[in-house]
């Protein structure tokens, strides 16, 4: 009996009417934990009902029914005569308070809190109302050895160590995966009205999601990690075969740092370094980028010198490792390990799997077993070389009653490919790993990928030692190593590549080499020089699928793939070559399969990197007498030129590098109109009908709001715009449309977004679906104001429409006041009144503040349907309602567990079903982050 | 690409004063795209039609959720769907009870019954606004007035207490159910010229003079000082000291007048002063009190009309007459000097509001 929940119910307020007769409602709360309900009195002809009754109710149960269970709150109306009415509920989900609770040591005692008024949601009414809960868990101490819970366990979506904590060590990778049945799909849906069918749904959404969490935690716990980062749960609705909750996330061991202090510089001895540390300083101070400039320097390498104090705690920390490293040494590469993991491995990388080493748990087979981490940004240091994205797919056909056995092996089959995959690049490690399911009726395409690099665990806690690499070109290693530029250069020796790739001499050192793109699902690393500007990348593919039903549908599927892939990268690696740019970072693919075609969508950002050879100018291979062809050449010539330009990446690079001594053989060549057969140079062959149109589409130029970048300055005390964005439409033949609607995304949201120009785009997520014949584009995204409106360079109308006056006075005067109202709402900020306000932001940090407090992750479910879909505004009113009130209810739990903004944000799963006939819609939404407290 | 679904949310609920204007003055989202569209090109954003047209549902479907708040603004500020920072809720606000002094002057002197709603077309018509644009001020002056004509104490206090909006902006209200409560008579075709401003004017003055002034929780200043329109009645002998009267004023004016209007005073005098007198007499009825503005247009402004007077002489004249009539001995024998003040402060400001050349 080791948790104690203590619920009060204080208030209501804004309740619906429930009586027509005398317009009010008489209202009390039921609240239910697990099997035990509590009750509060009827408040009587009230919608401001006020309960006041110092009464805790209590439930004692189990740790691992506290985690998987939400407390329900069910807001009624009583009714004499008749059966009583729903008003509508407040499920909360313990894991929050749990998390930190059981964190909670040095603290008052009493259990983690969360109150405040959160919004009582029905899921046909949506909104109504608000309770005001006060919520306490208490936890008893349980050393038992055998437990099924796991309480300690923080969980973080943001996708790397997060602020506020130092990593003492990496466990590895954790994953779990249930498979449940869907309540929709029950027999007993046939019979129940829909709120009870949608709330049974959400409920046992939530359990599931809670349970899978719970068991990460355990695996977590198992690896003596007392984290989870980069932590990724999704569902897949296989309909009658049920839905199947997986998460993965990277375990970890982190202490919260003292204070949230701007880490102190590391002194250098080694006399080249220090100079190259200076330079490199001083460039960031010019570029005005603190963030930058803090990672750099304590990227330097080999400080024997004065370590500071952080540091002293830090190794003492993790003296058992530190011990370990110095006897192990030399003999590592053939650690019983190591060779264990290759005979159950692969052919390639005999040494390349020792150096995950065992970090302070002995138990870590898992981590061997798969070398993936689930995070997208590392410390400096940590990333020795990118090998390039990695990725696994598999088609697969659900059964019905699926076991949750038979998931896992399916994924287990893929990860041990992608494990392959990473082996033959000479990687030690996929970074930024994710997975990603596709379903459709009994087909199901589940892609893993990551980007396969040569990692070095040690570099986080071992800064008394030079980076331990030990790739195959050892020789070359302690100089290249220490170059900003090593990130980018190969992990496997020219020629010895698993395939024949073009490979060049790195722009930075000269002396490695390079490869000529560099793809990579990972975010920028730090130390890697590019030019300042990044731009948004999204390329979409489009196939027939050619057999439908069961089987035959999933191998014309599974034949069809290889093709659609091979589209995606021809038209991405060309859209990447038409700005100018040699890399992509972050990049996510994704596969959606509808009725009659199949899509995949890839989205990234793009940058320029100093190292990687200047991407050659668009050329066009035709027959020499096709006028159509020049003048495609010529347009596709414009826009490379104009892209270029406008990105930046035209003009000489000295100032964003750290070394001027970067190619500048580029731009300066005349549009000579050679359509050549020069294989190389050549981007697209216009053979078809569909490359022409495929080469004018590259040839139109898109403004977008330019993607925020650690070089830019977010204006202070502003807060992040959180955004989403649904489209949904009829699918045009082909898929044509789907290309254009995905390119056309960010105009919009840029367009939408004017009136907070100067801003910059986190770089956005895509969500493409397929539902029936229609074609679905979710996009979420951040917009960061920011500070120097003369710093951005494409402001184009947006920013003349705010200084050139209206047609009329009177709106004149508005947009004056408008202008005029940030400065206020600032001061009231922190004055205090206004500090009710909730930013949300997708992005794992809130620019241009500092977070104060990570207090626990969030996750949401909602369903919602209506039978009033026309009365709503049709399905947009419909859904625009809904989004409202779910990010509302997102920011209610945040400021009611302590927080008032919420990171990494996540807005997925949305599932929208329509029945224009029965005017009737349905909806599912999936949401979450991690609440923190931040102060301006 | 037949578009279904095309929604755009974000976290802080970003509102464009642009096309905030333009759903408050009625433009269907169609007319608003094409509005927009025109202006854009002008400034050219470069934006599409569909671009600028997604824009606006999005807005517009906003504006729909948030229009349910506005009926009741205390909820915006209360409401957890929305976050919107608070200049821009006041904007929202102000803009929404904004009156259009056309669509307001025709709904004066209208029922404001929901069964009267459906008749705005006429409304409509003949102020030459949007029918969306008169409904939406219909309900908002309905609303005010249920709201606020039970509610004791200062009327335009009340508004701005419930309602949130800015003081000229309330006291426009106030006036509006002020004459809504006295059930004046404005909506005569011979006071059609008179614009909404004008009897704003009056309606301030009488607010000003003639009701209860103590402000407190029993006092209404909706209400008409039923004491003071019963003394109005002893007026009547001031028509007995006519002759008096005249030559006070005559001395007095000689100087000031232009030669023309003298010449009408003196010939005319017994009129008016009969009109002023005799309006005063009646207004305790409350048929009579309900018709003051034609009564004044007929009695007063018409004849003032055919003598043609500038509108300086009609104001020394009025100023004479409430002047030369204080010095007479009989208001002050009677007590009547205060009622009289009284009463001469607001017929000379209707007056010379009324009085249009």
């Amino acid at each position: 009996m080791p948790g104690k929940i203590k619920v009060k119910v204080l208030a209501g307020r804004n309740l619906p009417v429930m009586d027509r007769a005398s317009d009010t409602t008489d209202a009390f709360v039921e609240i239910k934990f697990g099997g035990v309900t509590h009750k509060t009195d009827v408040c009587r002809k009230s919608l401001n009902p006020q309960w006041n009754s110092t009464e805790w109710y209590r439930f004692e149960v189990d740790e691992s029914e506290l985690q998987d269970e939400p407390l329900q709150l069910r807001l009624m109306d009583h009714d004499t005569y008749s059966a009583n009415d729903a008003i509508g509920k407040v499920v909360i989900s313990l894991a929050p308070l749990l998390a930190r609770e059981a964190n909670n040591t040095a603290g008052p005692p009493g259990g983690a809190v969360m109150s405040g008024w959160i919004p009582v949601f029905d899921t046909m009414h949506g909104i109504r109302g608000e309770l005001n809960v006060i919520v306490k868990v208490e936890l008893f101490s349980d050393f038992n050895k055998y437990k099924t819970s796991s309480c300690g366990v923080q969980f973080f979506h943001c996708p790397m160590i997060p602020p506020g904590y130092r990593a003492t060590a990496i466990h590895g990778f954790v994953e779990e995966l249930i498979v449940n049945d869907d309540p929709e799909y029950q027999w007993i849906d046939k019979i129940r009205t829909p709120r009870a069918s949608n709330e049974a749904r959400q409920v046992a959404f939530i359990n599931l999601s809670n349970q899978v969490q719970r068991l990460v935690g355990l695996k977590a716990a198992e690896l003596g990690a007392n984290a989870v980062v980069g932590y990724q749960q999704d569902f897949d609705l296989e309909g009658e075969a049920g839905v199947v909750a997986r998460a993965i996330g990277t375990a970890v061991s982190i202490t919260p740092l003292p204070t949230p202090s701007v880490p102190l510089n590391i002194t250098c001895t080694q006399q080249s370094e220090r100079e190259r540390d200076r330079e490199r300083d001083r460039c960031d101070k010019d570029k005005g980028s603190p963030r930058h400039a803090r990672h750099e320097s304590y990227g330097g390498k080999e400080p024997v010198g004065s370590v500071t104090v952080q540091n002293a705690s830090l190794n003492s920390s993790s003296t058992p490792l530190g011990i370990h490293r110095r006897s192990s040494d030399s003999d590592l590469s053939v650690t019983p390990k190591g060779s264990s993991l290759n005979a159950s491995g692969g052919v390639i990388g005999s040494g390349g799997g020792a150096i995950l080493r065992p970090s302070m748990n002995s138990n870590n087979l898992e981590m061997l077993e798969y070398p993936f981490l689930t995070m997208t940004e590392y410390p400096p240091g940590f990333i020795v070389h990118i090998g390039g994205t990695v990725c696994a797919r598999s088609v697969k056909l659900v059964d019905a009653g699926g076991e949750s056995a038979a998931r896992a092996a399916w994924w287990a089959e893929l990860r041990t490919e992608l494990r392959a995959h990473a082996r033959a690049l000479r990687c030690t490690a996929v970074l930024a790993y994710s997975e990603r399911a596709a379903v459709r009726e009994d087909v199901c395409v589940l892609s893993a990928s990551g980007t396969a690099a040569v990692i070095n665990l040690d570099c986080d806690f071992t800064l008394d030692e030079p980076a331990a690499l030990r790739t195959d070109s050892k020789n070359a290693l302690d100089e290249c190593e220490a170059e900003p530029c090593s990130v980018a250069h190969v992990p496997y020796s020219p020629g010895a590549g698993p395939y024949r790739a073009e490979l060049a001499t790195c722009g930075g050192c000269r002396r490695a080499r390079v490869p000529s793109v560099l793809l990579a699902t990972c975010a920028k690393p730090n130390r890697l020089t590019s030019y300042a500007k990044a731009v948004t990348l999204t390329a979409v593919a489009a196939r027939c699928r050619r057999a439908v039903g069961a089987e035959a549908g999933a191998r014309d599927l599974s034949d069809q793939l290889p093709f659609l892939e091979y589209e995606l990268h021809k038209l991405l690696l060309a859209k990447l070559r038409m700005q100018g740019a040699n890399a992509i970072f972050s990049l996510e693919t994704q596969i959606a399969i509808g009725e009659r075609c199949v899509m995949a969508l890839a989205s990234g950002t793009a940058v320029r990197l100093g190292a990687l050879p200047p991407p050659a100018p668009p050329r066009i291979k035709a027959s020499e007498n096709d006028k159509n062809a020049i003048e495609i050449q010529k347009a596709l010539w414009d826009t490379f030129t104009a892209n270029k330009a406008a990105n930046g990446y035209d003009m000489g690079s000295q100032e964003h590098s750290t070394n001027g001594a970067l190619p500048e053989a580029e731009g300066d060549e005349a549009p000579a109109l050679d359509l050549c057969a020069d294989k190389d140079a050549c981007v697209l062959e216009l053979d078809e009908a569909e490359d022409v149109e495929t080469a004018k589409a590259l040839a139109v130029r898109r403004n977008h709001m330019q993607v925020f970048t650690s070089a830019l300055r977010p204006a202070r005390a502003a807060p992040p715009h959180a955004f989403m964005q649904v489209w949904r439409a009829r699918l045009g033949s082909q898929g044509s449309g789907a290309e254009r609607l995905v390119a056309s995304a960010l105009t919009g949201a840029a367009y939408k977004l004017r009136r907070l120009q100067p801003a910059a785009l986190a770089a956005p997520s895509f969500h493409l679906e397929l539902p029936e014949d229609e074609i679905q584009l979710v996009v979420s995204g951040t917009a960061i104001p920011l500070h120097d409106p003369s710093k951005v360079e494409h402001v184009n109308g947006a920013e003349k429409e705010a200084t050139v006056d209206g047609d009329d006075d009177i709106f004149a005067l508005d947009e004056e006041q408008l202008v005029k109202a940030p400065p206020e709402v600032v001061e009231e900020k922190n004055s205090g009144p206004a500090a009710s306000r909730v930013s949300l932001t997708t992005l794992s940090t809130v620019e241009g503040t500092k977070v104060a407090r990570r207090v626990c992750s969030l996750r949401l479910l909602f369903v919602r349907e209506t039978t009033a879909v026309r009365e709503l505004g049709g399905l947009s009113g419909f859904l625009h309602t809904f989004t409202c009130e779910v990010l509302a209810i997102v920011r209610a739990y945040t400021a009611a567990l302590g927080g008032n903004a919420l990171t990494s944000l996540y807005l997925v799963h949305l599932l929208l079903h329509h029945n224009g006939h029965k005017n009737q819609g349905q909806c599912l939404l999936s949401v979450g982050g991690d609440v923190v407290h931040i102060t301006y | 690409m037949y578009t279904e679904v095309d929604v755009f949310v974000s976290n802080f609920t970003l509102i464009d004063p642009e096309i905030y204007q333009l759903w408050i003055e009625g433009c269907s989202s169609s007319e608003a795209v094409t509005t927009l569209h025109q202006r854009n090109i002008t400034k050219q954003t470069g934006a599409t039609v569909e671009l600028i047209a997604s824009d606006v549902l999005d807005h517009y479907r906003t504006f729909a959720l948030l229009e349910r708040l506005f009926t009741v603004p205390s909820k915006l500020s209360e409401q957890m769907i929305f976050q919107i920072d608070e200049p821009t809720k006041h904007m929202l606000i102000e803009k929404y009870y904004d009156l259009d002094d056309a669509v307001i002057r025709e709904l004066l002197g209208r029922k404001l019954s929901s069964r009267h709603r459906k008749d705005l077309d006429e409304v409509a018509e003949r102020s030459g606004a949007p029918l969306r644009c008169c409904r939406r001020q219909f309900d908002n002056v309905r609303r005010i007035f249920k709201a606020v004509e039970e509610m004791p104490g200062n009327v335009v206090a009340n508004i701005r207490a419930t309602f949130l909006i800015s003081e000229p902006l309330a006291k426009k209200y106030g006036a509006v159910v002020f004459i809504a409560c006295m059930r004046f008579e404005t909506a005569k075709r011979k006071l059609q010229y008179m614009s909404f401003n004008d009897f704003y004017h009056c309606a301030q003055a009488i607010m000003g003079s003639w009701t209860y002034s103590c402000t407190g929780p029993e006092y209404y200043d909706t209400e008409m000082d039923r004491e003071f329109l019963l003394e109005l009645r002893e007026l009547r002998i001031l028509l007995d000291k006519e002759k008096e009267h005249k030559h006070l004023i005559c001395m007095r004016l000689k100087p000031k007048l232009l030669e023309k209007s003298y010449q009408e005073l003196e010939l005319n005098f017994r009129l008016y002063s009969r009109a002023l007198v005799g309006l005063a007499c009646n207004l305790h009825r409350g048929r009579e009190l309900r018709s003051l503005f034609v009564d004044l247009l007929e009695k007063c402004v018409e004849p003032l009309r055919l003598g043609s007077w500038p509108k300086t002489d009609l104001a020394q004249f009025l100023c004479a007459y409430e002047q030369c009539a204080l010095q007479m001995d009989v208001l002050r024998e009677a007590d009547l000097k205060n009622v009289w003040e009284r009463y001469m402060r607001v017929v000379s400001r209707c007056l010379l509001t009324m009085y249009h050349i």
